[in-house]
């Protein structure tokens, strides 16, 4: 029974995630060493030690290496979502620095965290076994707490961090339930006992209700409605670089996981999981896209359109299939680049205008003030909305697709609707920056930082580009959906 | 053997519903992470248990992978909860409504 | 037969939908400031356009050849799902195209270089001919969805930031119609690749593919709805009208000129190219449907056209009309019919634009567009006001002019189709008649209301309607200048 070529100790399989480990350990000491004035180099050494990890990836390619007991596996799919996390990573900390000077907060624990929980996330990603997976969310959650809270002097910050614990603490309790529940339903805590065990034998009550508990701790991670509460309050509390980091990748990896244990784990009981994550991606799309044609704060908005974004991406996997789970990973590569980059823009502007710059009415007329921010940022918002040319509009095309072909008209039906109404609201944000200011005087342009600007125009760039050329990456997450365990 | 399986996974299940009943009609943040606590708790009790009844070790490692992990959060968590209430915040999450619209 | 051949091997039409785009890139280099360069940029790059058009209009191989395209261009772009860059012109999109070089052309003319954020404007209106002439060349359903979709952007925001009254609402109305039309298509192209696939075993979204493979007739009628919605909301069909009233008026008329003159034509030949063409069976059970509707729709925007005094709205109105007449030839579903249509569309895309100028020309000059505003137009400005009477007498269809060809050609279609709704339309031209008339009457009689402001046409101006005076008295005495490249293409799309 025991697959002894699955126990062995593979050290490359997890390169990647030691690496960043690794920098963050060397950050930490370096913070020491390296005089208050000069932490900028700590975001240097980070970006580095991402750079580096980036390029551990690459033997993952095609690979399909089970190790530590089968709780890891190296294969395109973690290399897929790994360099999606860590081109993320890479560009976070290379915007941090100014912004987090703005605020007074230019401390070395900042980019160990975010590589800590960078390290979660990858974690995550080549998880194959309740216990990694575990691990790796609360890794993630854990750094997160602390990030959220990074603004020390922020009541808001602080209030968001707490809300974040204490949600995401009972977040985690369903979580394990759900995988105590399973692992007895099952005997087994990798997947691929797991689904062994649920392709000889089938379903029972105990393993539906552990993955209806699963499913709740990680829609709760993907920010997917009904378990979407704390997004918006945390998202406009934490500081806006840690929020742009967050709504990013915190939803890659958890979508990293649901599609792996949804599409691999459990295939053969399609039909019991269909409905639970079916409602979820309905109420995420009604819900998100709704609520954010009321919102004021930008912040929030993008909150609420990334619950939307998490119900689009739970599509993919409605039908089952490897075709769908590709749209999958495809539309969390183009939510990547589009939703960091609108959030990029809300942290220029706020690095500019103080707090009051995540509010809607700050923005009036901000394509005369800051043509480049303003261009990129209706760049992002046409390709959220699923605008064509932009990568928004195949991610969606992509997810839609296999909808079609397994007749799943229902979800269909709501992603079309809802998607309407989210042309509203991302096209006023549009209108408000195409709107002249009141008042007569123009406020001096104050360029925007070197690094920043060219983050903002690679990424418009990029999310032009895919819209206009897809296969590539489309076929790299083709590639990466074609899953075994 | 005294006690049978199941049993143990009724208490646990009785456990974690206190718990979550804790977390959601309690107000304190202290109070309310304990109740997290339980639930954890009561997770463990059903690892411990499931192990026990399938003869197999997982569910133990899993235990204290648990408990581990929670000990962190609980560092994280109650430097958090203080730093709130440093910063002069009644502990009330009711209350706690800077960001609602 | 042929006036002369293009030399193969170049890509003319990805040439056409580069051109205006690299316009579009030199303008956004140039200094905002420089009004005047910016200008020229966006007439050059239109003009060039144009003429690349003319070319492929002459270039074209006339005759018999049922469905083949030229010009064909052909690239993988999406393999592994079947979709490809499939470019093409056959007798559908041919004279389409030129229409639209020529509105672009004319847009770029009118606008006006003092119009605040002019550089964005002239960018919008480049890119909105990319997207459009776009739509005309795909021959792939996704690459043809892209250009649809595409469109909407710039004439979002050409609306919503340059227009007039309450811009931003007339936007969205329009936006929303327009894009719940465009997923019920975007659902069907999915659909019926979907179902393809399942008969021939590999995804294909070519149309030259779709077209041969026909699916069930309970799909088919489904998948027609589905692209008959987007395409219905876009002419507009009655009772899908009601964000015309709303975004026309508030439409600024450089865009105007593209929108109203060739967009709501682009929603005819999607019915053709798609929804005949891929759906015959589905044309059948729709078909009486939606030519009753359309007969309504002339009769409605008729009459309201006759109870209009904001000459704007007047004229939105007799465009639905006139596209009511467009679409009951469609759904006639015979060869006069189609081609009656297909003949109408570029002579209302000509007339319907000239009407827009005239209008824009009093609005210039009297502040306002109010009907009133037309009287005794003859005497101080007898040259506007004979040009405007050839333009009006197109309108209503007099023969002699081009408006008379089609229509007659559709009446016929609708003859045999369907009696009674050929007697509806009939009455549809009396009205026109009288809504017309109406509108152009004051001009001789009465005193003006400002006397000082009606004043001659400028020569720019003259330089503007003169393409389209030509168009209107060449086509309406040579109206056999639609050869037999249409009407190949049209049997063919009709089987016949």
């Amino acid at each position: 029974m025991i697959d002894t070529s699955r126990l062995g100790i593979d050290y490359g399989v997890l390169l990647p995630e030691l690496v960043v480990t690794a920098t963050a350990l060397l950050v930490l000491v370096l913070d020491l060493l390296i005089p208050p004035g000069r932490r900028r180099w700590l975001a240097a050494v980070s970006a580095l030690g991402l750079l580096l990890a980036l390029l551990a990836t690459v033997p993952l390619w095609g690979a399909d290496r089970s190790a530590f007991s089968g709780t890891v596996i190296g294969d395109s799919f973690a290399a897929f979502f790994d360099v999606i996390l860590l081109s993320t990573g890479l560009l976070t900390v290379l915007i941090s620095p100014r912004f987090l000077r703005s605020l007074g907060l230019e401390y070395g624990e900042y980019y160990v965290l975010t590589l800590a929980a960078m390290a979660g996330m990858m974690l995550l990603a080549a998880a194959t076994s309740l216990m990694t997976i575990f691990l790796g969310i609360e890794l993630l959650s854990i750094a997160l707490y602390v990030l959220a809270g990074f603004a020390r002097r922020n009541l808001r910050s602080q209030e968001s961090a707490l809300k974040y614990l204490l949600l995401g603490g009972f977040a985690s309790g369903f979580l394990l339930y759900g995988m105590a529940l399973i692992y007895g339903a099952t005997g087994a805590t990798t997947l691929h006992g797991i689904a062994q065990f649920v392709g000889a034998s089938g379903s029972s009550v105990l393993l539906l209700v552990g993955i209806g508990f699963l499913v709740v701790g990680l829609a709760f991670k993907a920010s997917a409605a009904p378990f979407h509460m704390w997004t918006p309050d945390v998202y406009q509390g934490a500081p806006t670089v840690v929020t742009t980091f967050m709504s990013v990748a915190t939803k890659a990896a958890a979508f990293a996981v649901i599609g792996r244990v949804f599409v691999a784990a459990f295939p053969t009981i399609r039909a019991d999981w269909y409905f639970p994550l079916a409602f979820v991606a309905i109420v995420s799309l009604g819900i998100g896209n709704f609520v954010a044609i009321t919102q004021s704060n930008l912040k929030r908005l993008l909150a609420y359109s990334g619950i939307a974004q998490a119900g689009y991406i739970l599509l993919g996997i409605l039908p089952g299939s490897s075709e769908g789970l590709a749209a999958s990973l495809f539309y969390v590569a183009a939510y990547a680049v589009m939703n960091f980059g609108a959030f990029a823009v809300v942290t220029a502007v706020e690095t500019r205008v103080g707090e009051g710059g995540t509010e809607i009415p700050a923005w009036t007329g901000l394509f005369y003030r800051q043509p480049l921010l303003a261009t990129t940022m209706t760049v992002f918002m046409l390709s959220l909305a699923g605008i064509p040319p932009t990568v928004g509009f195949f991610a969606k095309l992509f997810v839609f697709r296999p909808l079609v072909e397994a007749q799943l008209w229902a979800p269909l039906a709501v992603a079309i609707v809802t998607t309407v109404i989210s042309f509203y609201y991302y096209l006023r944000v549009v209108v408000v920056m195409l709107t002249a200011p009141e008042e007569a005087g123009r406020p001096a342009r104050e360029p925007v930082s070197r690094v920043m600007g060219a983050i903002l125009v690679f990424c418009s760039i990029a999310t032009i580009v895919l819209g206009v050329f897809p296969t590539v990456v489309f076929d790299w997450a083709r590639t990466a959906a074609a899953l075994h365990l | 053997m005294g006690v049978p399986a199941y049993e143990f996974l009724w208490l646990s299940g009785v456990l974690f519903t206190l718990g979550a009943i804790g977390v959601l009609i309690r107000r304190n943040p202290l109070v309310i992470f304990m109740c997290i606590e339980l639930m954890l708790n009561a997770v463990n009790l059903a690892f411990a248990a499931i192990s026990r009844y399938l003869n197999s070790l997982d569910g133990v490692a899993f235990a204290f992978l648990v408990i581990t992990v929670s000990a962190a959060e609980v560092v994280v968590g109650i430097a958090i909860i203080v730093q709130v209430y440093r910063a002069g915040r009644a502990m009330d999450v009711d209350e706690m409504d800077l960001m609602k619209e | 037969m042929s006036w002369y051949t293009l030399p193969a091997g170049v890509p003319w039409l990805t040439l056409a939908l580069l051109l205006p785009l690299i316009g579009a890139f030199l303008v956004l280099l140039a200094p905002a400031a420089a009004r005047g360069v910016i200008k020229q940029l966006g007439i050059l790059s239109a003009l060039l356009t144009l003429v690349l058009m003319l070319l492929l209009l002459g270039g074209f191989q006339h005759g018999p050849g049922g469905l083949r395209f030229q010009f064909e261009e052909i690239h993988h772009w999406i393999p592994s799902l079947g979709i490809g860059y499939h470019l093409g012109v056959d007798g559908l999109s041919l004279f389409l195209l030129a229409l639209n070089g020529l509105l672009s052309l004319l847009a770029m003319l009118i606008a006006d270089p003092r119009t605040p954020r002019f550089k964005e404007f002239v960018l919008l209106l480049l890119v909105l001919e990319t997207a459009t002439t776009g739509v005309l060349l795909a021959l792939d359903l996704i690459l043809f969805y892209v250009f649809w979709e595409a469109m909407l952007v710039p004439l979002y925001f050409l609306i919503g930031v340059w227009g007039e009254g309450r811009k931003v609402f007339a936007a969205f109305t329009f936006l929303i119609y327009t894009v719940i039309g465009s997923f019920a298509m975007l659902v069907a192209i999915l659909a019926v690749a979907a179902i393809t696939a399942a008969q021939t075993g590999h995804l294909s979204f070519d149309w030259t593919v779709l077209v041969q493979h026909p699916a069930g007739a309970v799909a088919q009628g489904w998948m027609f709805l589905g692209f008959a919605l987007a395409f219905a909301v876009k002419m507009p069909i009655f009772p899908l009208h009601s964000w015309l009233p709303i975004a026309y008026p508030a439409t600024p008329t450089p865009a105007l000129l593209v929108f109203a003159g060739l967009v709501s034509k682009l929603g005819a030949y999607g019915l053709i190219r798609f929804n005949l063409a891929l759906f015959p069976a589905g044309a059948r059970g729709w078909g009486p449907i939606l030519a009753t509707l359309a007969t309504i729709g002339i009769l409605y925007g008729a009459l309201m056209a006759l109870l209009q005094v904001d000459l704007k709205l007047l004229v939105a109105y007799a465009s639905m009309s006139h596209l009511g007449f467009i679409g009951l030839g469609i759904f006639s579903q015979n060869v006069f019919g189609v081609e009656g249509a297909l003949i109408q569309m570029i002579n209302h895309g000509v007339i319907i634009a000239g009407l827009f100028l005239v209008v824009f020309m009093i609005e210039q000059r009297t502040g306002t567009r109010a009907r009133s505003q037309l009287r005794g137009l003859t005497r101080p400005a007898p040259l506007f006001a004979g040009l405007f009477f050839v333009i009006a007498l197109a309108a209503l269809g007099l023969p002699g002019l081009n408006g008379f060809v089609g229509e007659f050609l559709i009446m016929l279609g609708a003859f045999t189709a369907y009696l009674p709704l050929a007697i509806g339309a009939g009455l549809g031209v009396i009205l026109a008649a009288w809504y017309v008339l109406r509108f152009y009457q004051g001009a001789f009689e009465e005193v003006p209301v400002q006397p000082a402001a009606l004043t001659e046409m400028r020569l720019n101006e003259v330089g503007a309607l003169a393409p389209l005076l030509a168009i209107i008295v060449v086509f309406g005495i040579v109206p056999s200048f639609f050869p037999a490249a249409v009407d190949a293409t049209v049997r063919a799309v009709l089987r016949t």
